[in-house]
C-alpha cells in the first residue's frame, strides 16, 4: 500500500491506497474497513463500481489540484504532501516519493549514504523531462527501494532519509 | 416589410447575453457583428457572431462601455441597429439618444423612458401619477410632530430612509412609536453625515416581502402588453439567485391586477420594447411599485419558456418598427418553468468569486431544458466581467416538475477548474421550503446566516477514490478536450510546470 494525503479547505485526509489494474484499494487512515472500487476512467468522469454500487464522479486532475463534481457538488482537493520543514522543524525524517508516474533513471546515492541538504538522490524521468529528488535536510540514507530503470507510480516512495543534525560542519 | 427586420446588428455585449442575442439573429438570418475586448479574443460570441471587431483592453470602460468604441464598430461594419443586452450601456440614456442622433437604431426604449425610470423619485411619482401603487410613505417633514402623524398614517413597522440616500445607506426599520422620534434624530444625523442632507422619508416597511416582477412589451407609440410574472424573491445580498414564471403565490387574478398596473405604467411613458416593472408583494397580496427596468432581463428565459415566446426576436420587431408580434396581446402561460444562475463563487467561503480557466464543463440535456452560458466546454472566466457562468432553466407542465428536471439537470451539470454555486443550487432546488415555495426576498440571506444551506461536512467515499485515482493515474491534465500532451514549455496547465525543477532530455534517437 501507498500512502496519500488530500487536502480540502486546511483539513488533511490520510489515506492508504493501492491500485492493480482497474481495481482501486483504499483506505482511511485508522479505519478499518478497506474500501474497494473497480474504475472506469471515461475521461473526465470516472465511474466507480463496488457491490450494490455504481457511481459517476467528475475528475479532472491539473498538477497537484483534483478538480470533483460529485452530483453537481463541486470539490477541488489539493495533493498534500508533507513538508518536514513545516513540522515544527523537528521532523526527523522524510520519504522521497515519485512525483509522477516515470521512470528511474539514475541513483545517486546508497543506504548508509550520509547526504547534504539539497543533494540530488534519485533522478526520475516521465514524458521526456526528469525531476531530481533532492534531500530536504542533511541526512543519512536509511533505505533506497528505487533501481534504475524501474517503473514508478506516482506519489510511491523511493527512499527514506533520517535528519542529521549539523555537527558544526563548516559550511558548505 | 422585412421579415428579417434589419440585415446586420451589433450586439454591444459579452457573455452569455450576447451569445443569446446571436442565436435569435441567426434565426431571423440577420447578419451579427460581435464587438469584444482583448480580454474575450477567444470567446464564445465573438466565434459565433459573422463578424467581430475588438473595441478595447479588458476593462469594460475601456472597451464595452466606451460609446465611442462601439458606435464606431457599428460603423465600420454597417450594423443598421445596436442590441445593448443587460448591463453595459443598456439602460444608459445619453447611449439611446446617440444612437438615435447617429442614424443606429437601439435596441431598448427611447432615451426619455430611460431617463424617466433611472431616477427613483421621479419613477415614484410618476407611478402614482399612473395610479400604480407605490410602498405608502411621506416624504418633505418637518419637525417631530409632522413626523409622528406621517407615522401614523403609515402604521408600524415603517421604514426611515434618507431622502438623499440610496443602496439601502442609512435605512432604520422602526417597530414601535415610542421608539421613533429617538430613531429619526439618529437617521438624520446618520443623513447628514453620509450625504450631506438630512431630509427623511417615512416609508411602509413591507416584509416579509416577495420580489414579483411583469415582463412588458411596448409598442413606443403608446400600447403596451405584459406577459406574465416572474418570481423573484430568492436573492442573495440583492443578487438574484433563482427566478421562476408563473410566481408560486400569484393567481389569476392578483395575475391581472400587476398586469394591469405594469401596463399603465409602461404606456405612461409610450415605452418601446422589452422592459420589466418590479413590485414588492406582501403577504396579504397587495404590491408595490419597486422600479422598472428598461431593459431585457438576465431571467427572460422564464417568460420565454412558459409563454413561448423569444423576447429578443419581439425586440427586434419593435425596433424595426413593425409593432408588437400578432398574438402578444393574448399570450397563455404554459407549464412552469425554474432559472438557476450558476456563478463562480464558493458559497463553502462565504461566496468569493472564484474566476479562473474552466477546464471541462458539461452542460445537462433532457426534456424542457435550457442552459444559456457563454463557456463551450472551456473557456476562462475572467475577473474583469460579471462572474454568472450560466443559467439553467428547466420547464415543467407544473412547478413540480420543473423543480425535479433542475434536480437532475444540476446533478448531471459539472464546471471542472473553478468553484461554482451548483451545489448550492441543488440544495436550494431539494429543500422543503422551495418545495413548497415558502420563501421571501430575505429568506436566502437569513438561511445562509444560520449555516442551513452549506455543504454537508466531510467528504464520501467516493470522491476520495476519485481522487486518489486521479492523482496516482493522471500524469497530465486529462479528458477529451485538455492537452493529454504536455510538451510546450511554460503551458500554464503543464503540471511540470507546478512541479519544478524539470528539464526536458533529447529524444531518443535524436543524438543531440
Amino acid at each position: 500500500m501507498k500512502t496519500m494525503h488530500l487536502e480540502l479547505a486546511g483539513e488533511v485526509i490520510e489515506l492508504d491506497y493501492r491500485i492493480e489494474g482497474n481495481m482501486l484499494r483504499l483506505r482511511r487512515k485508522g479505519a478499518d474497513a478497506e474500501l474497494v472500487f473497480e474504475v472506469e476512467d471515461l475521461g473526465c468522469e470516472l465511474i466507480l463500481r463496488a457491490p450494490g454500487l455504481r457511481r459517476r464522479i467528475a475528475a479532472l486532475r491539473e498538477a497537484d489540484r483534483v478538480h470533483l463534481a460529485d452530483a453537481g457538488e463541486p470539490f477541488v482537493l489539493r495533493r498534500h504532501v508533507p513538508d518536514p520543514a513545516d513540522a515544527g522543524g523537528d521532523a526527523s525524517s522524510a520519504n522521497l516519493e515519485a512525483p509522477m508516474t516515470g521512470k528511474v533513471v539514475k541513483v545517486l546515492a546508497e543506504a548508509g549514504a550520509r547526504i547534504r541538504e539539497g543533494d540530488a538522490v534519485i533522478i526520475v524521468e516521465a514524458m521526456k523531462m526528469e525531476h531530481k529528488l533532492v534531500a530536504p535536510f542533511d541526512a543519512v540514507v536509511e533505505s533506497i527501494s528505487a533501481v534504475e530503470g524501474q517503473q514508478v507510480d506516482m506519489n510511491e516512495r523511493l527512499a527514506h532519509l533520517v535528519r542529521v543534525e549539523d555537527e558544526g560542519a563548516p559550511a558548505s | 416589410m422585412s421579415e428579417r427586420f434589419f440585415d446586420k446588428v451589433l450586439i454591444a455585449n459579452r457573455g452569455e447575453i450576447a451569445v443569446r442575442v446571436i442565436h435569435s439573429l441567426k434565426t431571423l438570418g440577420i447578419r451579427s457583428v460581435a464587438v469584444h475586448s482583448e480580454a474575450d479574443r477567444g470567446a464564445l460570441h465573438v466565434r459565433l457572431a459573422d463578424e467581430a471587431i475588438e473595441i478595447g483592453p479588458a476593462p469594460a470602460r475601456e472597451s464595452y462601455l466606451d460609446q465611442d468604441r462601439v458606435i464606431a464598430a457599428a460603423r465600420e461594419s454597417g450594423a443598421q441597429a445596436i442590441h445593448p443586452g443587460y448591463g453595459f450601456l443598456s439602460e444608459n440614456a445619453e447611449f439611446s439618444a446617440r444612437c438615435e442622433r447617429e442614424g443606429l437604431v437601439f435596441i431598448g426604449p427611447s432615451a426619455e423612458s430611460i431617463r424617466a425610470m433611472g431616477d427613483k423619485a421621479a419613477a415614484r411619482d410618476l407611478a402614482e401619477r399612473a395610479g400604480v401603487p407605490v410602498v405608502p410613505g411621506r416624504s418633505e417633514i418637518a419637525g417631530d410632530d409632522e413626523l409622528l402623524a406621517a407615522a401614523d398614517e403609515v402604521g408600524f413597522p415603517l421604514l426611515l430612509k434618507p431622502s438623499a440616500g440610496g443602496g439601502g445607506k442609512g435605512m432604520t426599520v422602526v417597530h414601535r412609536r415610542e421608539d421613533l422620534i429617538e430613531a429619526a434624530a439618529a437617521g438624520r444625523r446618520l443623513a447628514r453625515a453620509a450625504f450631506g442632507d438630512d431630509r427623511l422619508i417615512v416609508e411602509r416597511f413591507v416584509r416579509p416581502a416577495r420580489h414579483v416582477e411583469i415582463q412588458v412589451f411596448g409598442d413606443g407609440a403608446g400600447r403596451a402588453v405584459a406577459i406574465g410574472e416572474r418570481e423573484c424573491s430568492l436573492q442573495r445580498r440583492h443578487q438574484k439567485v433563482v427566478e421562476e414564471c408563473p410566481s408560486p403565490v400569484v393567481g389569476e387574478a392578483l395575475r391581472q391586477r400587476m398586469q394591469a398596473a405594469a401596463v399603465a405604467l409602461a404606456e405612461a411613458v409610450r415605452y418601446r420594447g422589452a422592459g420589466t416593472v418590479e413590485f414588492l408583494l406582501a403577504p396579504d397580496q397587495s404590491f408595490y411599485f419597486l422600479e422598472m427596468n428598461t431593459r431585457l432581463q438576465v431571467e427572460h428565459p422564464v417568460t420565454e419558456m412558459v409563454y413561448g415566446v423569444d423576447l429578443v426576436a419581439a425586440q427586434l420587431q419593435v425596433a424595426a418598427g413593425q409593432g408588437l408580434p400578432a398574438g402578444f396581446d393574448d399570450l397563455r402561460p404554459r407549464g412552469a418553468a425554474i432559472e438557476l444562475r450558476l456563478y463562480a463563487e464558493d458559497p463553502e467561503r462565504d461566496f468569493l468569486p472564484t474566476p479562473g480557466r474552466v477546464l471541462a464543463m458539461k452542460a445537462p440535456f433532457g426534456p424542457g431544458l435550457r442552459f444559456d452560458t457563454a463557456i463551450e466546454d472551456s473557456g476562462e472566466v475572467s475577473a474583469e466581467y460579471d462572474p454568472m457562468i450560466a443559467k439553467l432553466v428547466a420547464w415543467g407542465s407544473d412547478r413540480g416538475e420543473a423543480r425535479r428536471r433542475a434536480i437532475a439537470a444540476l446533478k448531471e451539470t459539472f464546471v471542472l477548474g473553478i468553484i461554482t454555486n451548483v451545489g448550492f443550487l441543488k440544495r436550494i432546488c431539494e429543500s422543503e421550503w422551495f418545495a413548497t415555495a415558502d420563501f421571501h426576498t430575505r429568506s436566502l440571506d437569513e438561511l445562509g446566516a444560520e449555516g442551513a444551506l452549506r455543504r454537508p461536512q466531510g467528504l464520501v467515499d467516493e470522491v476520495l477514490a476519485a481522487a486518489v485515482y486521479s492523482f496516482a493515474r493522471g500524469s497530465a491534465l486529462r479528458g477529451a478536450k485538455g492537452p493529454e500532451t504536455v510538451e510546450a514549455e511554460g503551458d500554464p496547465y503543464s503540471p511540470f510546470d507546478l512541479l519544478g525543477d524539470w528539464r526536458s532530455l533529447p529524444a531518443e534517437g535524436e543524438g543531440r
